[in-house]
């Protein structure tokens, strides 16, 4: 049975009298354990695709089902549920807090979902340490550079153990090493934890590279999946 | 998420945009420091008059007239003069009076006017008795030198100060009256054990005509009584009543004095009967203000007229809450200003930070804990803000009381302040400030709840 499965998914925007669609038809099972890469060009819906995957926007058609139930008939309550244990989000642009250090941009979730507070330091460190950053664990973002500020990010999408990762192009800010290096990271979650990682990116090469499952969309549309044999 | 989180986030929060945080808790400062002194100085003014009232015993007194002395009830002074409708006022009255239980102490107004010498100088003035049993309550219990009389047959004299005063003496170290070329000052010890004079007049009934010409000169003849000064009582200007009178001697004493008394004068002069077992009025003291009531209306139904200040008390209380509500109104605007200030503050700060709720609602915050960190960003900086407030409005209080002091401190009692600034109103206005910038921060609040994490998080 399939951890995600979309379902005839749509999403239309009113453009005056014109209807848009930014989905159209969507169908994907993705298996828990599965690294799945979404590509295609800017504007082809992949990170829309990737906001109801992550619970943020919940307006469209079709069915999302996790789990048993459908994302999209989530209340206020279940969604933030799901946000807080289930999926863990990764962003371009990294969306640390800029006034936090690194490793209480990491507490933030473990304060949302009341995890302990005697153990969040430790739950904080662990995360660091396993991204190499446990002698940047007192510095702003600001201070950190692209590939540290991203790893700081991935720390703290693990912090409350999610099933799922979501990464909209995790490496569209960073150079070519830096990218490898944080794909490198997020094969070895996918492998060793077991983490179902769903990316949204525009390089083909890494994704086709990485993924157990590639679907490329073109104007909201799946138009190919790969799946890696 | 656990309240210490929630406060550990909002305190965060606050100390980002320090300034922004300084002036939203500044605002919150002048608000309720405006408030706050406000409310303490009309408190304060209302307790300060209403205790300088009741310290002098003003509303624990009460005067009994017969009905003919009611000025009301004839428009003019011959009809008071000729009237023959009184009951009387005699000893079996007083006893009467004496046997309701509220009723602490009675005795006869005996007023007579006199021409008193002290010192060399002279004025014409009122001397009133008052029995040596009134040396057990307040304002002659707390004489400002000297002592009170003990007996009611001692040749003593009890001068207040604003009857010094107009012999051209103030006492030395007095404050309460000021100063100026014709008055002299003395020390209290050169006043206390001298002699008075009190120079009375008396119908001459021996060279009295009835059937001279109703123009002709009224035969008088004077009478000079030595009296000797034994303590010298507080008296505010404000005082009134048993105080109105500045002179007071011994009720025998008192009623010793041969002194004309104009009606019995004019019924001498019309053939009028003149009764001297009866007196003009009473002064009836109860134990408790609370008590005037009571006593006044047993009064009454026995026939009498009844004139208390105490009755005036409700409604200068009534215009001690009217200034209380305008001094208020205006703090309250202060309030609102500041009010609007939290708002905007807090409107402000939402904006400049609606990625960051974003990126807290996209990692599973609710929309109630959202919430709560605004609320309580605002309440801190409203505590904050409430305890400044408290310290801002005691001390314009105290800067605006001890002016306040300077122009009509001699009204009050001495040492009085003119505002009243207690425990309560600090703890009150600090809680009042915490929720005002609870309730400014709601709107606030839901808006920053209600932010899309897909639009706030779109930002770049």
């Amino acid at each position: 049975m399939a951890l995600i499965k979309i379902e005839k998914l749509s999403k239309t925007y009113n453009k005056g009298s014109n209807k848009i669609f930014a989905l159209r038809n969507i169908n994907i099972d993705i298996e828990e354990g599965e690294f799945v890469s979404i590509v295609g060009k800017s504007g082809s819906g992949k990170s829309t695709l990737l906001n109801i995957l992550g619970g943020i926007d919940t307006n469209a058609e079709g069915n999302v089902i996790y789990n048993g139930d459908n994302i999209l008939e989530m209340n206020e309550k279940q969604l933030s549920h799901y946000r807080k244990y289930t999926v863990g989000m990764i962003f371009q642009s990294f969306n640390l807090i800029p006034w936090r250090t690194a490793i209480d941009n990491v507490k933030l979730p473990l304060m949302f979902s009341e995890f302990p507070r005697s153990l969040r330091e430790t739950r904080a460190c662990e995360l660091l340490y396993n991204m190499g950053l446990n002698k940047r664990a007192l510095h702003y973002p600001s201070e950190l550079s692209g590939g540290e500020a991203q790893r700081v990010a991935i720390a703290r999408a693990l912090a409350n153990k999610p099933k799922i990762i979501l990464a909209d192009e995790p490496t569209g800010n960073l150079d070519t090493a830096t990218s490898f290096e944080i794909m490198s990271l997020l094969q070895m979650f996918n492998q060793k934890h077991n983490i179902t990682i769903i990316m949204v990116t525009h390089d083909k090469d890494t994704a086709y590279r990485v993924s157990h499952k590639t679907v490329l969309l073109s104007d909201g549309e799946i138009i190919k999946t790969t799946i890696k044999e | 998420m656990k309240p210490y989180d929630i406060i550990s986030l909002s305190l965060n929060n606050l100390t980002q945009n320090k300034f922004r945080t300084f002036l939203a808790i500044l605002g919150v400062t002048i608000g309720i420091g405006s408030l706050s002194s406000m409310i303490s100085i009309g408190q304060g003014i209302t307790n300060n008059i209403t205790n300088t009232l009741i310290s002098n015993d003003i509303f624990t007194g009460l005067n009994v007239s017969t009905k003919d002395d009611d000025y009301s009830k004839y428009g003019n002074l011959g009809n008071y003069l000729y009237s023959e409708e009184s009951l009387p006022i005699n000893d079996s009255i007083v006893s009467v009076i004496e046997q309701i239980p509220q009723v602490t102490t009675v005795f006869p107004e005996i007023i007579k006017f006199a021409e008193i010498s002290f010192n060399g100088k002279s004025i014409k003035s009122n001397v009133k008795s008052v029995p040596a049993i009134m040396g057990k309550f307040k304002p002659f219990s707390n004489m400002a030198h000297g002592h009170f009389y003990k007996s009611d047959k001692e040749n003593s004299v009890v001068l207040s100060k604003a009857a010094l005063y107009k012999f051209g003496y103030i006492i030395e170290g007095d404050n309460d009256f000021g100063k100026s070329k014709n008055i002299k000052v003395l020390p209290a010890d050169s006043i206390i054990g001298k002699d008075i004079h009190i120079i009375t007049k008396i119908f001459d009934y021996n060279k009295y005509n009835p059937n001279s010409a109703s123009n002709a000169e009224i035969p008088i003849i004077h009478d000079t009584t030595t009296l000797t000064i034994t303590g010298i009582v507080q008296q505010s200007p404000l005082s009134a009543g048993l105080l109105s009178v500045g002179i007071f001697l011994p009720s025998n004493t008192c009623e010793n004095l041969h002194a004309i008394d104009l009606k019995d004068v004019f019924n001498i002069i019309n053939d009028k009967p003149v009764n001297y077992e009866n007196y003009k009025s009473l002064y009836v003291k109860v134990l408790n203000y609370k008590d005037l009531k009571i006593v006044k209306s047993k009064i009454e139904d026995m026939g009498f007229v009844v004139f208390s200040v105490g009755d005036k008390l409700e409604d200068i209380e009534k215009i001690f809450n009217i200034i209380d509500i305008l001094l208020a109104a205006i703090g309250t605007i202060a309030i609102l200003v500041s009010i609007f200030g939290i708002i905007n503050t807090m409107l402000m700060s939402i904006y400049e930070r609606r990625k960051e709720i974003g990126i807290m609602k996209a990692i599973g915050a609710t929309k109630r804990q959202i919430k709560l960190i605004f609320y309580i960003e605002s309440s801190i900086i409203g505590f904050i803000g409430g305890i400044f407030g408290v310290l801002f409005g005691c001390v314009a209080s105290g800067g605006a009381s001890a002016i306040a002091g300077e122009q009509i401190g001699n009204l009050l009692t001495p040492g009085s302040n003119f505002f009243d600034f207690n425990w309560k109103l600090a703890v009150a206005s600090i809680i009042f400030a915490t929720i005002i910038t609870i309730i400014a921060s709601i709107y606030p609040s839901r808006k920053a709840a209600k932010i899309d994490p897909l639009i706030a998080l779109r930002r770049e």
